[in-house]
């Protein structure tokens, strides 16, 4: 039988190394989405009356994608707020319940995508599917780092002395629900 | 601790390579900063090779009219400009990787498996991207399949030096030691920060290109419009300069080092990088109407002046200091100079906008390809003059002089012909005609010739060095104030002493009542 005691505790993580790595990476990620975004927008303007014309995209969808989003980005400052003052019970509900609404965002772009019905070979076929299939591994990017980061604060690697890695997982988090603020007014509302 | 986690100091032993290890299975195993470092500075100085041989051909073929290369002018020419720089960046990143930890004393890079996965998956991207053009893929080839593995390769290349640069940028941040602020960090580190920091966001945007023309499932054709759509104004103004970053950290430490001296004025010495780094920002230049306007013209003038102003530092440093003719001294002088020869033909560029074309009537493509010439030149002068320079860290032992000279001497007058070669072409050959074209033709072959030569009496002088290991001459004149220079030779990962220096400067090694005279300057 393993004797707990006999153990050696993990060693100390460096404070803020999570933190800036994934602010790091995140400023790489955000960069791509905003050159595709420019790129889709310079398009458009190009295109004209042409851009996407045989297909249908409906806002309710998107309408309820971004409802969606903004209610994940609450309960993830829940997490956040959660850990920062030891409450473990709400942590893991907070983080349950972004788990599930995220899950829910990608179900429905699933769903809006084939709605939409775009053709890649029309104009600004790729682009759409760049941009919105960017934007959606984004998201689900995020919910393997949340659950990660779930894990974690499972293993007890978390506390209000180091929230680091909830902290981390918020800030891409919050990149994805700005992204898709930005896709849903750019694609969706503007069309 | 996870998979993920970098070893505390508290936990250097445990990190140290397992010494039963041969060299082969530590590099192929390992997560030791100093162990990828040298395999990437390796490995990308052996792209830049490839990339020499390309160029020397490109050449040889201008000389033949066509005669050589035929219909792979295209591909064979394009894709040396990708191998070339993005090989350099991987070099210079292998210098970042080995040098940032030591300059922090820090026994590790931060994340080093991930350090370790951009080290394989840049290897590993370029060598598919080097096969995608034997079969007429690369940037420009006629092959469609090969194309597509080209273009996803260069994505590769891209995300992976992103990575590198994440935990290049993050181990500033949050290794450092007690007392060294960022006003008191290495220029090399304060360098590596901004240049990575700035490569992230640059590499990123290109890489969005990159995905467009996966997804859009284009023809060769197509991606090769892609690519001068999308992704070749990394290698004009002000993008360019993104990558030679570091470069002016690595010139100012070796400087303060070999002259024995600090470098006046380092908040000022800190700024200018700072402004290098900000007028490097080009992922706004992506369009070719970015270029056409007056904030391109500021970037594309401004750029030279904190180039000068460190190149005016420097020489107050060699003014003030002794001069020691170590190969490392002209290397990394020239490597900032080679910097403001890519500001002059910056500065030609706008001259030209200035008459709209007509007043001067300049090959923009050509004086495009300059710039990266000369940032090219400046990446392999700046890494091969600091590996020579941190040799002791790097290698195990100083760098034996003659050789070295001679490496640098032909890598300099390489990179000298080179640069000179295609920035007159962009001058003479205008509005679409070659006249001298054999000519350039025959200096671009010759300077390729004498590249390839002083990079591999670099190679030449390395082996050396590492095979007088320990037994090799030490120069009690080389030295230096920052902390890498009071660790173990040959460095190794997690081998940092307990009893290093309390930071209270930017030069910790100085002693104690110097130190108080420098920071109250």
């Amino acid at each position: 039988m393993i004797d707990l005691d006999e153990i050696e505790p993990a060693p100390p993580l460096r404070r803020r190394e999570l933190l800036f790595a994934t602010a790091f990476g995140t400023a790489g990620v955000v960069m791509v989405f905003v050159t595709l975004i420019g790129a889709y927008l310079a398009a458009r303007n190009a295109a004209g009356d042409l851009w996407l014309e045989g297909s249908r995209i409906p806002l309710t969808q998107a309408n309820m994608q971004m409802a969606t989003l903004v209610m994940a980005a609450v309960t993830m400052q829940w997490a956040v707020y959660s850990i920062s003052r030891d409450d473990r019970l709400h942590t893991y509900l907070a983080l349950g319940v972004t788990l599930l609404l995220g899950a829910a965002f990608v179900n429905q772009t699933t769903f809006l995508v084939k709605q939409a019905n775009v053709v890649l070979a029309e104009p600004g076929g790729a682009l759409f599917y760049s941009v919105v299939g960017f934007q959606t591994a984004m998201v689900v990017a995020g919910l393997v780092f949340l659950v990660i980061m779930a894990f974690r604060v499972l293993a007890g690697q978390f506390s209000s002395r180091q929230p680091d890695g909830l902290s981390a997982a918020a800030v891409y988090w919050y990149a994805c629900v700005a992204t898709y603020a930005v896709v849903w007014i750019a694609v969706y509302v503007m069309k | 601790m996870t998979v993920t986690e970098t070893a505390p100091a508290s936990d250097a032993v445990a990190s140290a390579p397992n010494r039963s290890q041969t060299g082969l299975e530590r590099i192929l195993g390992g997560a030791d900063h100093t162990t990828l470092g040298r395999a990437f500075v390796l490995t990308g100085l052996g792209w830049f090779t490839v990339a020499i041989i390309a160029r020397g051909v490109v050449g040889a073929d201008m000389v033949a009219d066509n005669g050589v290369l035929g219909d792979w002018l295209a591909v064979v020419s394009n894709s040396a400009r990708v191998i070339g720089p993005l090989g350099l960046a991987g070099a210079l990143m292998g210098v970042l990787y080995v040098l940032v930890p030591l300059q922090l004393a820090s026994p590790a890079i931060s994340y080093p498996r991930g350090a370790a996965l951009a080290f394989w998956a840049w290897s590993l991207a370029m060598f598919i991207f080097t096969v995608s053009v034997a079969f007429d893929g690369g940037v420009g080839g006629a092959n469609t399949e090969a194309a597509r593995l080209g273009n996803v390769s260069l994505g590769a290349i891209l995300a992976s030096l992103s990575l590198a640069a994440v935990c290049v940028a993050t181990t500033v941040l949050t290794h450092r030691p007690p007392g060294m602020g960022l006003a008191r960090v290495p220029f090399s580190s304060w360098a590596a920060l901004l240049g990575s920091s700035l490569w992230i966001i640059t590499m990123a945007s290109a890489f969005a290109h990159v995905v467009v023309g996966h997804v859009s499932r284009a023809n060769a054709e197509g991606l090769a419009q892609n690519f001068v759509g999308g992704i070749l104004w990394m290698s004009r103004a002000p993008a360019v300069y993104v990558l030679a970053i570091p470069i002016l950290g690595i010139a100012l430490d070796v400087t303060s080092s070999v002259t024995g001296t600090r470098i006046r004025f380092y908040g000022l010495a800190q700024g200018l990088v700072g402004a290098f780094a900000v007028l490097s920002i080009g992922v706004w230049a992506q369009s070719d109407r970015s270029i056409n306007t007056i904030v391109w013209t500021l970037f594309a003038l401004g750029i030279a002046l904190p180039v000068v102003g460190i190149l005016g530092l420097i020489a107050d440093s060699f003014r003030r200091g002794r001069f020691k003719l170590t190969p490392a001294v002209p290397l990394v002088v020239v490597s900032v100079m080679f910097l403001f020869g890519s500001a002059t033909a910056g500065l030609l560029w706008a001259l030209n906008l200035a008459g709209s074309g007509t007043l001067l009537g300049f090959d923009t493509t050509l004086l495009g390809a300059a710039q990266v010439t000369f940032v090219g030149a400046s990446l392999v002068t700046g890494v091969i003059g600091a590996v020579f320079h941190w040799a002791p860290q790097f290698w195990g032992a100083e760098v034996r002089s003659a050789p070295a000279l001679a490496a640098a001497g032909l890598t300099i007058l390489g990179g000298s012909l080179l640069t000179t070669v295609v920035l007159v072409q962009g001058l003479i050959q205008r509005n679409g005609e070659r006249p001298a074209n054999q000519l350039f033709g025959v200096l671009v072959v010759v300077a390729a010739v004498m590249y390839l030569l002083g990079v591999l009496g670099a190679f030449s002088a390395i082996r050396g060095t590492v095979r007088a290991g320990a037994d090799g001459p030490p120069d009690p004149e080389v030295t230096g104030e920052t902390l890498e220079w009071a660790l173990p030779t040959p460095a190794r990962g997690a081998r940092i002493p307990e009893d290093l220096p309390e930071v209270s400067s930017p030069y910790p090694l100085a002693p104690a009542e110097e130190s108080a005279v420098k920071v109250s300057r």
